[in-house]
């Protein structure tokens, strides 16, 4: 179909204008929405690589977009250039952490839920770990981080730092999406549902099964370690408790399964909704994390394939009825 | 082609295949069969790489496959079927047939190519036109014989077939055994075939290789096999009488 090669310009075009109607000088209020919002919606789309294409579900994302952070940003500190000169090799080495674990997983045969259980006590290993490595990461109070700037394009276009933060992340999604559609659309993708189907059966047909699953964990984390840097922009500052499980993992986990896996726009449409109810949620935070976890065994329950394929399937629906109503 | 030396398979204290040897040249068909837990399908997982053997030797065109992962051993050119046919429900058919072009083998061709080649493999077993169809929605017969079509996409030298007419009707297995005959004929494909349908086994089969209690007992041709009195007891010897 013709769409399919529209889809991504569609979704950029759509999340570039945002910033043009929504953010107004002054009210950072908005655009910080407006900033977690497609922060989020990166992140999900990237655990989409692992989990909704491998069945590999990773929950230490928050850990790994503090291993981006404190890579990307100490190292920055210690040769003494800007945030841009090490973001890379902050995602690349988020990537090879990512990449490790899922090998092993996948040499040691792990499930859905044993290499769920291995990368939760990793992620709350990793935060103790911020925790204790003062000299790092600040310890319990954090510390500051220089800002990501770009005082041509800024002074230029006219934005305000969120602004131009809100762009640097759609530059990051827009990349991820790319790599998304072109890895489900050649033989990674193949490989990705047979693997998801019957690893047994994929690697008697010749799919090197352990290989694609450490890959597609490599790029899920990669692109999270690329988010670290980004994120700690938002407050100018980063603690341990910004990269914790009940921080970042609920909401991402969540937003994936709401918005639709393996779907380009699951995750933007899930982290519009989740970051809004998260909003509106903030005057109540004492039961916002019961909220969240009970939306996520609903959501495990009945619900696990997310908005836009059931927007998908009831368009499918409707359409086939039209055409076997008369008239 | 296939060449098997002393190869001996063991889980705990049960040795599930015993000091095995034997051949399959090219373009041969060769049946495996014997009692319930002889062994068989565990003989097809030491060769596969599923579960390496604890002791022998292994090999495929000169190449020892001992020590080699399943998707290695696939790319070399053995293909394989499973008794419960696995085939990916939640794709196409035409899906399921492409994976097997695609990395069955070390041409590792473009997704155009592979896909024609499993147009072709379709139109092979009978399951033309039903491409865009999802595989779970079809028939077990025709699962086996897509599962068969993934095979022969690879471009295999071999392909072990496991008990592929289980739970079929004679005229399923009757399609199932063309084919296969057919693979070798028009393709050059060797078939090492687990079977307990024995009309099927012995009427189409070059040789046929017994195993009881993980030991090979016989191996030759349907009519010595049938005539041999270790075969009948190592039959009869399991049902109470």
């Amino acid at each position: 179909m013709n769409w399919e090669q529209y889809k991504i310009p569609a979704a950029v075009v759509f999340l570039a204008i945002l910033p043009v109607v929504f953010f107004q000088e002054g009210a950072t209020y908005i655009s910080r929405i407006f900033t977690i919002f497609i922060m989020f919606a990166t992140l999900a789309l990237a655990l989409d690589v692992a989990f909704g294409q491998t069945d590999q579900l990773l929950l230490f994302t928050g850990g790994i977009v503090g291993i981006g952070t404190y890579t990307t940003v100490d190292l920055a500190a210690s040769l003494g250039v800007s945030l841009w000169a090490t973001i890379l090799i902050g995602g690349l080495f988020a990537g090879v952490v990512g990449a490790v674990v899922c090998y092993v997983a996948a040499r040691r045969q792990l499930n859905v839920i044993v290499i769920s259980i291995l990368t939760i006590s990793l992620q709350l290993a990793m935060v103790q770990t911020f925790n204790a490595l003062r000299d790092i990461t600040g310890g319990n109070t954090g510390m500051e981080v220089p800002a990501l700037t770009a005082e041509a394009i800024t002074s230029t276009m006219g934005w305000e730092p969120l602004t131009f933060l809100y762009y640097l992340f759609l530059l990051l999604l827009t990349a991820l999406m790319v790599v998304h559609h072109y890895l489900t659309n050649s033989k990674y993708g193949l490989a990705f549902d047979m693997i998801r189907q019957d690893e047994v059966s994929a690697a008697s047909t010749g799919v090197a099964v352990v290989r694609y699953k450490a890959f597609a964990g490599f790029v899920a984390t990669f692109f999270m370690g690329l988010v670290g840097p980004l994120y700690v922009q938002i407050g100018g500052y980063a603690t341990p408790g910004m990269f914790q499980f009940a921080t970042i993992d609920v909401l991402v986990l969540i937003i994936l399964v709401v918005g639709g896996m393996r779907t380009i726009y699951g995750p933007i449409v899930g982290a519009a909704l989740i970051v809004y109810v998260n909003e509106a949620l903030q005057a109540a935070q004492e039961f916002r994390t019961m909220v969240f976890g009970a939306m996520l065994i609903v959501l495990f329950l009945y619900f696990r394939n997310g908005i836009v394929r059931y927007a998908r399937d009831l368009a499918v629906d409707r359409f086939d009825l039209g055409d076997r109503l008369p008239g | 082609m296939l060449t098997a030396n002393g190869v001996t398979k063991t889980f705990g204290g049960l040795t599930a295949v015993d000091d095995v040897t034997f051949e399959i040249g090219e373009q041969e068909i060769v049946g495996l069969i014997g009692p319930n837990g002889a062994g068989k399908t565990t003989l097809f997982n030491t060769i596969t790489g599923v579960h390496p053997p604890n002791a022998g030797s292994i090999t495929f065109n000169d190449a020892e496959l001992t020590g080699m992962e399943p998707h290695q051993i696939a790319r070399r050119g053995v293909a394989r079927t499973f008794q419960t046919a696995r085939t990916f429900n939640e794709s196409s058919v035409l899906e399921n047939v492409v994976v097997g072009a695609v990395f069955g083998n070390e041409s590792s061709p473009s997704l155009d190519a592979a896909e024609d080649r499993a147009h072709d493999c379709l139109e092979f077993v009978g399951l033309d036109g039903r491409g865009e169809e999802e595989a779970g929605s079809l028939t077990i017969a025709d699962r086996k014989l897509l599962e068969l079509a993934k095979g022969i996409a690879a471009e295999p030298d071999l392909i072990l077939v496991d008990e592929i007419g289980a739970g079929l009707t004679g005229a399923e297995i009757a399609t199932i055994t063309d084919t296969l005959e057919r693979a070798r004929a028009e393709r050059g494909i060797s078939v090492f075939w687990i079977e307990h349908v024995m009309e099927a086994i012995m009427s189409s089969t070059d040789r046929i290789i017994v195993l009881n209690q993980g030991r090979k007992i016989a191996d030759g041709s349907p009519a010595e096999v049938r005539d041999d009195p270790q075969v009948a007891e190592a039959y009869l010897g399991g049902v109470e009488v």
